[in-house]
Protein backbone atom coordinates (compact mmCIF):
# COMPACT_ATOMS: atom_id res chain seq x y z
CA UNK A 1 0.00 0.00 0.00
CA UNK A 2 2.86 2.47 1.05
CA UNK A 3 4.55 1.83 -2.01
CA UNK A 4 1.40 2.45 -4.08
CA UNK A 5 1.21 5.65 -2.52
CA UNK A 6 4.74 6.44 -3.09
CA UNK A 7 4.89 5.83 -6.66
CA UNK A 8 2.01 7.72 -7.06
CA UNK A 9 2.65 10.73 -5.31
CA UNK A 10 6.51 10.51 -7.31
CA UNK A 11 4.59 10.17 -10.83
CA UNK A 12 2.30 12.95 -10.03
CA UNK A 13 4.90 15.05 -9.43
CA UNK A 14 6.94 13.80 -12.12
CA UNK A 15 4.02 14.34 -14.41
CA UNK A 16 3.01 18.10 -12.74
CA UNK A 17 6.51 19.40 -13.39
CA UNK A 18 7.33 18.54 -16.64
CA UNK A 19 6.25 16.31 -19.21
CA UNK A 20 7.78 13.10 -18.76
CA UNK A 21 9.16 10.42 -20.91
CA UNK A 22 9.51 6.50 -18.89
CA UNK A 23 13.91 7.29 -18.39
CA UNK A 24 13.08 10.55 -16.78
CA UNK A 25 10.92 9.07 -14.44
CA UNK A 26 12.96 6.13 -13.85
CA UNK A 27 15.70 8.63 -13.19
CA UNK A 28 13.57 10.17 -10.55
CA UNK A 29 12.88 6.85 -9.05
CA UNK A 30 16.52 5.61 -8.93
CA UNK A 31 17.11 8.85 -6.94
CA UNK A 32 15.22 8.30 -4.53
CA UNK A 33 16.41 4.78 -4.05
CA UNK A 34 20.05 6.19 -4.28
CA UNK A 35 18.87 8.24 -1.30
CA UNK A 36 16.96 5.89 1.04
CA UNK A 37 19.08 4.01 3.60
CA UNK A 38 16.76 1.62 4.85
CA UNK A 39 17.10 -1.52 3.04
CA UNK A 40 13.77 -1.90 3.33
CA UNK A 41 12.45 0.90 2.18
CA UNK A 42 14.77 1.11 -0.62
CA UNK A 43 13.39 -2.40 -1.59
CA UNK A 44 9.67 -1.26 -1.58
CA UNK A 45 11.10 1.82 -3.96
CA UNK A 46 12.88 -0.80 -6.47
CA UNK A 47 9.31 -2.59 -6.82
CA UNK A 48 7.28 0.60 -7.51
CA UNK A 49 9.90 1.45 -9.88
CA UNK A 50 9.44 -2.27 -11.31
CA UNK A 51 5.76 -2.03 -10.70
CA UNK A 52 5.67 1.38 -13.15
CA UNK A 53 8.26 -0.30 -15.84
CA UNK A 54 5.63 -3.45 -15.75
CA UNK A 55 2.46 -1.07 -16.35
CA UNK A 56 3.63 1.09 -18.76
CA UNK A 57 1.83 0.10 -22.45
CA UNK A 58 2.44 3.64 -24.66
CA UNK A 59 6.30 3.29 -23.82
CA UNK A 60 7.11 -0.01 -23.07
CA UNK A 61 10.38 -0.45 -21.18
CA UNK A 62 12.82 -3.12 -22.56
CA UNK A 63 12.69 -6.40 -20.63
CA UNK A 64 16.32 -6.18 -20.41
CA UNK A 65 15.82 -3.53 -18.48
CA UNK A 66 13.23 -4.71 -16.01
CA UNK A 67 15.40 -7.95 -15.73
CA UNK A 68 18.05 -6.14 -14.20
CA UNK A 69 16.37 -3.81 -11.78
CA UNK A 70 14.80 -7.22 -10.46
CA UNK A 71 18.19 -8.50 -9.99
CA UNK A 72 18.98 -5.94 -7.94
CA UNK A 73 15.73 -6.39 -5.30
CA UNK A 74 16.83 -8.06 -2.12
CA UNK A 75 14.64 -11.26 -1.45
CA UNK A 76 14.83 -10.68 2.52
CA UNK A 77 13.17 -7.87 2.42
CA UNK A 78 10.21 -8.87 0.22
CA UNK A 79 7.18 -9.87 2.64
CA UNK A 80 6.33 -13.71 2.02
CA UNK A 81 3.29 -12.96 0.62
CA UNK A 82 4.93 -11.04 -2.21
CA UNK A 83 7.23 -13.68 -2.51
CA UNK A 84 5.75 -15.76 -4.95
CA UNK A 85 5.19 -12.96 -7.42
CA UNK A 86 8.76 -12.10 -7.57
CA UNK A 87 9.96 -15.59 -8.61
CA UNK A 88 7.31 -15.88 -11.05
CA UNK A 89 8.96 -12.56 -12.23
CA UNK A 90 11.72 -13.44 -11.95
CA UNK A 91 11.67 -16.68 -13.73
CA UNK A 92 9.60 -15.26 -16.71
CA UNK A 93 12.12 -12.51 -17.25
CA UNK A 94 14.62 -14.64 -16.74
CA UNK A 95 13.61 -17.39 -19.23
CA UNK A 96 13.18 -13.73 -21.89
CA UNK A 97 16.36 -13.02 -21.24
CA UNK A 98 18.28 -16.40 -22.03
CA UNK A 99 19.11 -17.16 -18.47
CA UNK A 100 17.92 -20.18 -18.76
CA UNK A 101 19.55 -21.88 -15.31
CA UNK A 102 18.30 -18.45 -13.14
CA UNK A 103 14.81 -19.47 -14.69
CA UNK A 104 14.91 -22.62 -13.70
CA UNK A 105 15.82 -21.74 -9.75
CA UNK A 106 13.20 -19.09 -9.61
CA UNK A 107 10.52 -21.85 -11.08
CA UNK A 108 11.68 -23.93 -8.07
CA UNK A 109 10.97 -21.50 -5.89
CA UNK A 110 7.45 -20.31 -7.19
CA UNK A 111 6.64 -24.09 -6.74
CA UNK A 112 7.70 -24.57 -3.51
CA UNK A 113 6.13 -21.11 -2.44
CA UNK A 114 2.68 -21.86 -3.91
CA UNK A 115 0.48 -24.33 -4.41
CA UNK A 116 -0.35 -23.05 -8.02
CA UNK A 117 -2.03 -25.44 -10.22
CA UNK A 118 -2.15 -22.86 -13.49
CA UNK A 119 -2.04 -23.61 -16.90
CA UNK A 120 0.20 -20.29 -16.91
CA UNK A 121 2.82 -22.06 -14.53
CA UNK A 122 2.70 -25.50 -16.42
CA UNK A 123 3.55 -23.70 -19.28
CA UNK A 124 5.92 -21.58 -18.03
CA UNK A 125 7.62 -24.66 -16.74
CA UNK A 126 7.27 -26.55 -20.23
CA UNK A 127 8.67 -23.47 -21.52
CA UNK A 128 11.74 -23.20 -19.07
CA UNK A 129 12.49 -26.49 -19.25
CA UNK A 130 12.62 -26.98 -22.59
CA UNK A 131 16.49 -26.01 -23.42
CA UNK A 132 17.27 -28.06 -19.91
CA UNK A 133 16.02 -30.83 -19.76
CA UNK A 134 13.66 -32.95 -22.34
CA UNK A 135 12.23 -35.46 -19.77
CA UNK A 136 10.97 -32.08 -17.20
CA UNK A 137 9.96 -30.30 -20.16
CA UNK A 138 7.41 -33.42 -21.31
CA UNK A 139 6.48 -33.88 -18.04
CA UNK A 140 5.27 -30.64 -17.57
CA UNK A 141 3.56 -30.97 -21.33
CA UNK A 142 1.54 -34.04 -19.98
CA UNK A 143 0.30 -31.96 -17.11
CA UNK A 144 -0.38 -29.22 -19.63
CA UNK A 145 -2.30 -31.58 -22.23
CA UNK A 146 -4.55 -33.83 -19.69
CA UNK A 147 -5.96 -29.85 -18.88
CA UNK A 148 -6.19 -29.30 -22.18
CA UNK A 149 -5.49 -31.05 -24.87
CA UNK A 150 -5.08 -27.74 -27.82
CA UNK A 151 -1.80 -27.87 -26.28
CA UNK A 152 -0.82 -30.76 -27.76
CA UNK A 153 0.76 -29.50 -30.63
CA UNK A 154 3.54 -28.16 -28.42
CA UNK A 155 4.96 -31.89 -28.46
CA UNK A 156 6.62 -29.92 -32.22
CA UNK A 157 8.87 -27.82 -30.00
CA UNK A 158 10.14 -30.85 -27.89
CA UNK A 159 10.84 -32.52 -31.07
CA UNK A 160 12.11 -29.95 -32.89
CA UNK A 161 14.35 -28.88 -29.56
CA UNK A 162 15.40 -32.54 -28.68
CA UNK A 163 15.39 -34.69 -31.94
CA UNK A 164 15.34 -38.27 -31.56
CA UNK A 165 18.44 -39.90 -32.48
CA UNK A 166 18.61 -39.99 -36.06
CA UNK A 167 19.85 -43.47 -37.65
CA UNK A 168 21.95 -41.98 -40.46
CA UNK A 169 23.95 -44.99 -40.99
CA UNK A 170 21.61 -47.04 -43.97
CA UNK A 171 22.12 -43.51 -45.42
CA UNK A 172 25.40 -43.19 -45.43
CA UNK A 173 26.17 -47.26 -45.56
CA UNK A 174 24.33 -46.68 -49.38
CA UNK A 175 26.64 -43.13 -49.98
CA UNK A 176 29.72 -45.38 -48.93
CA UNK A 177 28.94 -48.21 -51.36
CA UNK A 178 27.03 -46.28 -54.54
CA UNK A 179 28.33 -42.19 -54.46
CA UNK A 180 25.15 -39.82 -54.57
CA UNK A 181 22.91 -42.76 -53.64
CA UNK A 182 22.59 -41.90 -50.01
CA UNK A 183 21.80 -37.97 -50.93
CA UNK A 184 19.30 -39.54 -53.24
CA UNK A 185 17.86 -41.48 -50.42
CA UNK A 186 17.48 -38.62 -48.81
CA UNK A 187 15.26 -36.97 -50.96
CA UNK A 188 18.27 -34.57 -52.83
CA UNK A 189 18.04 -36.03 -56.21
CA UNK A 190 19.87 -33.71 -58.39
CA UNK A 191 22.83 -33.29 -55.77
CA UNK A 192 23.05 -36.89 -55.89
CA UNK A 193 22.94 -37.23 -59.47
CA UNK A 194 25.31 -34.63 -59.65
CA UNK A 195 27.75 -36.47 -57.17
CA UNK A 196 27.67 -39.88 -58.29
CA UNK A 197 27.74 -38.23 -61.99
CA UNK A 198 31.44 -36.16 -60.95
CA UNK A 199 32.62 -39.18 -59.02
CA UNK A 200 32.26 -42.11 -61.97
CA UNK A 201 33.88 -39.53 -63.65
CA UNK A 202 36.86 -39.08 -61.06
CA UNK A 203 36.94 -42.83 -60.98
CA UNK A 204 37.55 -43.33 -65.10
CA UNK A 205 40.18 -40.32 -65.16
CA UNK A 206 42.01 -42.08 -62.49
CA UNK A 207 41.25 -45.71 -64.48
CA UNK A 208 43.45 -43.74 -67.45
CA UNK A 209 45.95 -42.40 -65.78
CA UNK A 210 46.49 -45.71 -64.21
CA UNK A 211 46.94 -47.48 -67.70
CA UNK A 212 48.63 -44.79 -68.74
CA UNK A 213 51.01 -45.44 -65.76
CA UNK A 214 51.27 -42.00 -64.85
CA UNK A 215 51.98 -42.56 -61.19
CA UNK A 216 52.37 -39.17 -59.57
CA UNK A 217 49.18 -37.78 -61.03
CA UNK A 218 47.35 -40.75 -60.05
CA UNK A 219 48.34 -40.16 -56.44
CA UNK A 220 48.05 -36.55 -56.50
CA UNK A 221 44.69 -36.86 -58.77
CA UNK A 222 43.40 -39.68 -57.03
CA UNK A 223 44.00 -37.80 -53.21
CA UNK A 224 42.57 -35.02 -54.77
CA UNK A 225 39.58 -36.22 -56.44
CA UNK A 226 38.83 -38.79 -53.56
CA UNK A 227 38.89 -36.48 -50.91
CA UNK A 228 36.73 -33.47 -52.90
CA UNK A 229 33.65 -35.80 -54.42
CA UNK A 230 34.16 -39.37 -52.51
CA UNK A 231 34.39 -38.32 -49.09
CA UNK A 232 32.78 -34.71 -49.82
CA UNK A 233 29.52 -36.35 -50.71
CA UNK A 234 29.89 -38.58 -47.51
CA UNK A 235 30.04 -35.84 -45.10
CA UNK A 236 27.08 -33.62 -47.29
CA UNK A 237 25.19 -37.35 -46.69
CA UNK A 238 25.46 -36.58 -43.20
CA UNK A 239 25.29 -32.78 -42.76
CA UNK A 240 21.82 -32.72 -45.08
CA UNK A 241 20.41 -35.67 -43.35
CA UNK A 242 18.71 -33.38 -40.56
CA UNK A 243 18.24 -30.09 -43.01
CA UNK A 244 16.11 -32.58 -45.51
CA UNK A 245 12.97 -31.76 -46.91
CA UNK A 246 13.55 -27.71 -46.34
CA UNK A 247 10.38 -27.30 -47.70
CA UNK A 248 8.69 -29.28 -44.67
CA UNK A 249 10.74 -27.79 -42.42
CA UNK A 250 9.77 -24.10 -43.20
CA UNK A 251 6.36 -25.62 -42.70
CA UNK A 252 7.13 -26.93 -39.78
CA UNK A 253 8.48 -23.98 -37.98
CA UNK A 254 5.41 -21.78 -39.23
CA UNK A 255 3.64 -24.03 -37.35
CA UNK A 256 5.75 -24.34 -34.11
CA UNK A 257 5.02 -20.66 -33.95
CA UNK A 258 1.66 -21.02 -34.56
CA UNK A 259 1.26 -23.33 -31.82
CA UNK A 260 3.45 -21.14 -29.42
CA UNK A 261 1.26 -18.18 -30.49
CA UNK A 262 -2.05 -19.86 -29.73
CA UNK A 263 -1.23 -21.34 -26.50
CA UNK A 264 0.12 -17.87 -24.81
CA UNK A 265 -2.77 -16.13 -26.51
CA UNK A 266 -4.84 -18.61 -23.94
CA UNK A 267 -2.87 -18.82 -21.38
CA UNK A 268 -0.78 -15.68 -21.48
CA UNK A 269 2.21 -15.24 -19.34
CA UNK A 270 2.19 -12.01 -17.93
CA UNK A 271 4.72 -9.96 -15.69
CA UNK A 272 2.96 -9.73 -12.27
CA UNK A 273 2.43 -6.82 -9.69
CA UNK A 274 3.35 -6.62 -6.52
CA UNK A 275 0.34 -7.23 -4.28
CA UNK B 1 3.01 5.51 7.57
CA UNK B 2 2.59 9.27 7.85
CA UNK B 3 6.54 9.33 8.38
CA UNK B 4 7.84 7.47 6.02
CA UNK B 5 5.04 9.55 3.25
CA UNK B 6 6.71 12.69 4.90
CA UNK B 7 10.01 11.20 4.24
CA UNK B 8 9.45 10.47 0.35
CA UNK B 9 7.96 14.19 0.02
CA UNK B 10 11.17 15.53 1.68
CA UNK B 11 12.61 13.42 -0.56
CA UNK B 12 10.93 14.81 -3.99
CA UNK B 13 11.77 18.13 -2.42
CA UNK B 14 15.45 17.42 -2.28
CA UNK B 15 15.42 16.29 -5.99
CA UNK B 16 14.05 19.67 -6.82
CA UNK B 17 16.42 21.51 -4.83
CA UNK B 18 19.40 18.93 -5.92
CA UNK B 19 18.34 19.39 -9.53
CA UNK B 20 21.40 22.69 -10.10
CA UNK B 21 23.64 20.65 -8.80
CA UNK B 22 25.88 17.37 -9.81
CA UNK B 23 25.81 15.29 -7.10
CA UNK B 24 28.83 12.82 -7.51
CA UNK B 25 27.94 10.12 -5.26
CA UNK B 26 24.90 9.19 -6.99
CA UNK B 27 26.19 9.45 -10.17
CA UNK B 28 28.89 6.96 -8.80
CA UNK B 29 25.98 5.18 -7.85
CA UNK B 30 24.44 5.39 -11.21
CA UNK B 31 27.80 3.93 -12.91
CA UNK B 32 28.10 1.42 -10.32
CA UNK B 33 24.94 -0.46 -11.33
CA UNK B 34 25.42 0.09 -14.82
CA UNK B 35 22.40 1.52 -15.20
CA UNK B 36 22.74 3.47 -18.67
CA UNK B 37 19.38 4.79 -19.21
CA UNK B 38 19.45 6.30 -15.73
CA UNK B 39 22.75 7.70 -16.06
CA UNK B 40 21.71 9.15 -19.51
CA UNK B 41 18.72 11.11 -18.28
CA UNK B 42 20.56 12.62 -15.20
CA UNK B 43 23.35 13.92 -17.19
CA UNK B 44 20.11 15.28 -19.96
CA UNK B 45 18.79 16.27 -16.71
CA UNK B 46 22.25 18.40 -15.54
CA UNK B 47 22.70 19.77 -19.05
CA UNK B 48 21.42 23.38 -18.37
CA UNK B 49 22.51 24.10 -15.20
CA UNK B 50 26.44 22.96 -16.37
CA UNK B 51 29.26 24.48 -18.14
CA UNK B 52 30.08 23.59 -21.76
CA UNK B 53 33.27 21.93 -20.18
CA UNK B 54 31.86 20.32 -17.68
CA UNK B 55 28.79 18.53 -20.03
CA UNK B 56 31.40 17.60 -22.70
CA UNK B 57 33.57 15.95 -19.43
CA UNK B 58 30.47 13.94 -17.99
CA UNK B 59 29.21 12.34 -21.26
CA UNK B 60 32.76 11.75 -22.51
CA UNK B 61 32.79 9.55 -19.17
CA UNK B 62 29.36 8.20 -20.05
CA UNK B 63 30.08 6.56 -23.37
CA UNK B 64 33.87 5.89 -22.45
CA UNK B 65 31.90 3.71 -19.83
CA UNK B 66 29.50 2.46 -22.39
CA UNK B 67 32.30 2.19 -24.96
CA UNK B 68 30.24 4.14 -27.25
CA UNK B 69 33.63 5.30 -29.57
CA UNK B 70 31.87 7.16 -32.10
CA UNK B 71 30.22 9.42 -29.37
CA UNK B 72 33.08 9.65 -26.99
CA UNK B 73 35.14 11.05 -30.45
CA UNK B 74 32.14 13.71 -30.77
CA UNK B 75 32.43 15.27 -27.39
CA UNK B 76 36.25 16.17 -28.39
CA UNK B 77 37.80 15.03 -25.26
CA UNK B 78 41.24 15.82 -26.10
CA UNK B 79 39.96 20.01 -26.20
CA UNK B 80 38.38 19.17 -23.06
CA UNK B 81 40.68 20.37 -19.96
CA UNK B 82 38.30 18.75 -17.08
CA UNK B 83 38.49 15.40 -19.33
CA UNK B 84 42.45 15.62 -19.90
CA UNK B 85 42.86 16.31 -15.85
CA UNK B 86 41.58 13.02 -14.75
CA UNK B 87 43.90 10.69 -15.12
CA UNK B 88 41.64 7.22 -14.16
CA UNK B 89 39.06 8.76 -17.60
CA UNK B 90 42.37 8.61 -19.09
CA UNK B 91 43.91 5.36 -18.49
CA UNK B 92 40.71 3.41 -18.56
CA UNK B 93 40.48 5.01 -22.20
CA UNK B 94 44.22 3.68 -22.63
CA UNK B 95 43.10 0.05 -21.01
CA UNK B 96 39.91 0.21 -23.21
CA UNK B 97 41.97 0.88 -26.62
CA UNK B 98 44.42 -1.63 -25.39
CA UNK B 99 42.04 -4.45 -24.12
CA UNK B 100 39.59 -4.43 -27.49
CA UNK B 101 41.25 -5.13 -30.62
CA UNK B 102 38.46 -3.63 -32.79
CA UNK B 103 38.13 -0.52 -30.97
CA UNK B 104 39.70 2.72 -33.16
CA UNK B 105 43.12 2.42 -31.19
CA UNK B 106 44.17 5.35 -33.06
CA UNK B 107 41.83 7.43 -32.34
CA UNK B 108 41.29 7.05 -28.44
CA UNK B 109 45.38 7.41 -27.97
CA UNK B 110 45.03 10.97 -29.50
CA UNK B 111 42.70 11.71 -26.68
CA UNK B 112 45.77 10.97 -24.55
CA UNK B 113 48.31 13.10 -26.44
CA UNK B 114 48.10 15.84 -24.24
CA UNK B 115 48.68 13.66 -20.89
CA UNK B 116 51.70 14.00 -18.95
CA UNK B 117 50.82 12.09 -15.85
CA UNK B 118 52.96 9.08 -15.54
CA UNK B 119 50.56 6.04 -16.07
CA UNK B 120 49.31 7.40 -18.51
CA UNK B 121 52.72 7.65 -20.21
CA UNK B 122 53.29 4.15 -19.81
CA UNK B 123 50.22 2.99 -21.58
CA UNK B 124 50.74 5.23 -24.49
CA UNK B 125 54.45 3.92 -24.44
CA UNK B 126 53.16 0.15 -24.30
CA UNK B 127 50.91 1.41 -27.67
CA UNK B 128 54.21 2.81 -29.27
CA UNK B 129 55.93 -0.35 -28.68
CA UNK B 130 53.32 -2.52 -30.07
CA UNK B 131 53.35 -0.47 -33.23
CA UNK B 132 56.83 -0.29 -33.83
CA UNK B 133 58.54 -3.01 -31.75
CA UNK B 134 62.37 -2.36 -33.71
CA UNK B 135 62.27 1.14 -32.56
CA UNK B 136 62.63 -0.13 -28.64
CA UNK B 137 65.48 -2.19 -27.66
CA UNK B 138 64.91 -5.87 -26.55
CA UNK B 139 65.57 -5.85 -23.04
CA UNK B 140 63.58 -3.27 -21.30
CA UNK B 141 62.12 -2.55 -18.06
CA UNK B 142 59.01 -3.69 -18.04
CA UNK B 143 56.95 -5.82 -15.02
CA UNK B 144 57.12 -9.70 -15.65
CA UNK B 145 54.08 -10.40 -17.05
CA UNK B 146 55.00 -8.51 -19.97
CA UNK B 147 58.78 -9.23 -20.47
CA UNK B 148 57.92 -12.81 -22.19
CA UNK B 149 55.00 -11.21 -24.53
CA UNK B 150 57.45 -8.13 -25.18
CA UNK B 151 60.64 -10.20 -26.28
CA UNK B 152 58.41 -12.72 -28.30
CA UNK B 153 56.80 -9.52 -30.22
CA UNK B 154 60.19 -8.03 -30.41
CA UNK B 155 61.85 -11.10 -31.81
CA UNK B 156 58.75 -11.61 -34.13
CA UNK B 157 58.91 -8.21 -35.73
CA UNK B 158 62.53 -8.71 -37.33
CA UNK B 159 60.89 -11.17 -39.51
CA UNK B 160 59.30 -9.67 -42.99
CA UNK B 161 56.81 -10.51 -45.22
CA UNK B 162 58.73 -10.33 -47.73
CA UNK B 163 61.32 -12.53 -46.92
CA UNK B 164 58.71 -15.00 -46.27
CA UNK B 165 57.43 -15.11 -49.79
CA UNK B 166 61.30 -15.51 -51.22
CA UNK B 167 61.73 -18.36 -49.17
CA UNK B 168 58.33 -20.05 -50.70
CA UNK B 169 59.21 -18.96 -54.07
CA UNK B 170 62.80 -20.56 -53.27
CA UNK B 171 61.30 -23.64 -51.77
CA UNK B 172 57.48 -24.01 -51.65
CA UNK B 173 56.36 -24.27 -47.91
CA UNK B 174 59.71 -22.39 -46.50
CA UNK B 175 58.35 -19.42 -46.11
CA UNK B 176 55.42 -20.84 -43.71
CA UNK B 177 58.26 -22.55 -41.87
CA UNK B 178 59.94 -19.46 -41.48
CA UNK B 179 56.61 -17.98 -40.19
CA UNK B 180 56.81 -20.47 -37.43
CA UNK B 181 54.03 -22.36 -39.08
CA UNK B 182 55.24 -25.36 -38.89
CA UNK B 183 52.08 -27.58 -39.78
CA UNK B 184 51.69 -25.90 -42.89
CA UNK B 185 55.25 -25.61 -44.13
CA UNK B 186 55.22 -29.67 -43.67
CA UNK B 187 51.76 -30.15 -45.65
CA UNK B 188 52.44 -27.21 -47.83
CA UNK B 189 56.36 -28.94 -48.96
CA UNK B 190 54.46 -32.26 -49.16
CA UNK B 191 51.53 -31.09 -51.57
CA UNK B 192 53.74 -28.94 -53.53
CA UNK B 193 56.56 -31.65 -54.72
CA UNK B 194 53.49 -33.92 -55.43
CA UNK B 195 52.25 -31.07 -57.64
CA UNK B 196 55.59 -30.72 -59.29
CA UNK B 197 56.28 -34.40 -59.89
CA UNK B 198 53.10 -34.91 -61.02
CA UNK B 199 53.62 -31.91 -64.00
CA UNK B 200 56.96 -33.16 -64.81
CA UNK B 201 55.82 -36.61 -65.19
CA UNK B 202 53.28 -35.42 -67.72
CA UNK B 203 55.50 -33.21 -69.28
CA UNK B 204 57.38 -36.13 -69.97
CA UNK B 205 55.14 -38.81 -70.78
CA UNK B 206 52.17 -36.65 -72.89
CA UNK B 207 54.08 -33.70 -73.97
CA UNK B 208 53.76 -30.38 -73.44
CA UNK B 209 50.00 -29.54 -75.43
CA UNK B 210 48.43 -32.47 -73.32
CA UNK B 211 45.52 -31.53 -71.71
CA UNK B 212 46.23 -33.05 -68.47
CA UNK B 213 49.48 -31.28 -68.91
CA UNK B 214 48.16 -27.87 -69.19
CA UNK B 215 45.86 -28.67 -66.43
CA UNK B 216 48.85 -30.13 -64.26
CA UNK B 217 50.93 -26.97 -64.74
CA UNK B 218 47.85 -24.51 -64.12
CA UNK B 219 47.06 -26.17 -60.90
CA UNK B 220 50.49 -25.64 -59.86
CA UNK B 221 50.62 -22.39 -60.87
CA UNK B 222 47.98 -21.56 -58.52
CA UNK B 223 48.83 -23.46 -56.07
CA UNK B 224 52.49 -22.30 -56.29
CA UNK B 225 51.82 -18.27 -55.77
CA UNK B 226 48.79 -18.96 -53.78
CA UNK B 227 52.08 -20.72 -51.57
CA UNK B 228 53.94 -17.45 -51.68
CA UNK B 229 51.41 -14.70 -50.93
CA UNK B 230 50.14 -17.39 -47.94
CA UNK B 231 53.48 -17.18 -46.60
CA UNK B 232 53.36 -13.31 -46.29
CA UNK B 233 50.18 -13.04 -45.44
CA UNK B 234 51.13 -15.32 -42.65
CA UNK B 235 53.94 -13.43 -40.79
CA UNK B 236 51.72 -10.31 -40.95
CA UNK B 237 49.00 -12.06 -39.55
CA UNK B 238 51.44 -13.40 -37.03
CA UNK B 239 52.71 -10.33 -35.91
CA UNK B 240 49.50 -8.61 -35.35
CA UNK B 241 48.27 -11.56 -33.10
CA UNK B 242 51.67 -11.08 -30.99
CA UNK B 243 50.61 -7.86 -30.82
CA UNK B 244 47.56 -7.98 -29.61
CA UNK B 245 48.40 -10.70 -27.11
CA UNK B 246 51.00 -8.00 -25.60
CA UNK B 247 48.11 -5.22 -25.48
CA UNK B 248 45.97 -7.82 -23.65
CA UNK B 249 48.70 -8.22 -20.94
CA UNK B 250 49.60 -4.92 -20.80
CA UNK B 251 45.92 -3.92 -20.00
CA UNK B 252 45.33 -6.81 -17.66
CA UNK B 253 48.63 -6.08 -16.12
CA UNK B 254 47.87 -2.22 -15.66
CA UNK B 255 44.07 -2.52 -14.75
CA UNK B 256 45.59 -4.77 -11.93
CA UNK B 257 48.25 -2.11 -10.75
CA UNK B 258 45.87 1.00 -10.79
CA UNK B 259 42.47 -0.34 -10.22
CA UNK B 260 41.12 2.37 -12.08
CA UNK B 261 37.81 3.33 -11.49
CA UNK B 262 35.68 6.05 -13.12
CA UNK B 263 34.08 7.62 -10.04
Amino acid sequence: MLRIIIAVIIGLCCIESRAQSWPAFAEQMEFQIYQESDPKLRNELLLAKLDSAMSLVNEPVDLHTIYRDCQRLDRKYIPSAQLPTYYWNMCLLAHLNKDHMIAERHLTNYEKATRDTSCQKDLLGFLVYLPLDSAKAEQRLTQLIERDSACADLRLLVEHQWPKKQRKGPYLLAAAVLPGSGLMAEGYIGKGTTSLFLNVASAIAIAAMWQAKLTFNLITWGLMLVQKFYLGQLNLTDRMYPTRRPKRNAREQIKREDTMRNCILRYPLNLRTWP
Amino acid sequence: MIFRISCILWFLGSVNLSLGQIDLDYLQHLSSQNLKLEHGEYLQRLKPTLTVDSCDYFWSKYFLQYHLTDSLLSKRPLRNSVFQQDTMALLLTALWALEDPYSPREALFSILDSSRHNAVGRLKRIEQMGLAPKNFPMQMELPMGLQESWQELRTYSKKSPLKAALCSAILPGSGKWYAQRSNTALVNTVGMSLFAAQTIESIRKLGWDHALTIGNVTVFAIFYSGNIVGSAKAVKVRQIELRNKFYRNAAYYYRRHYRPVLY
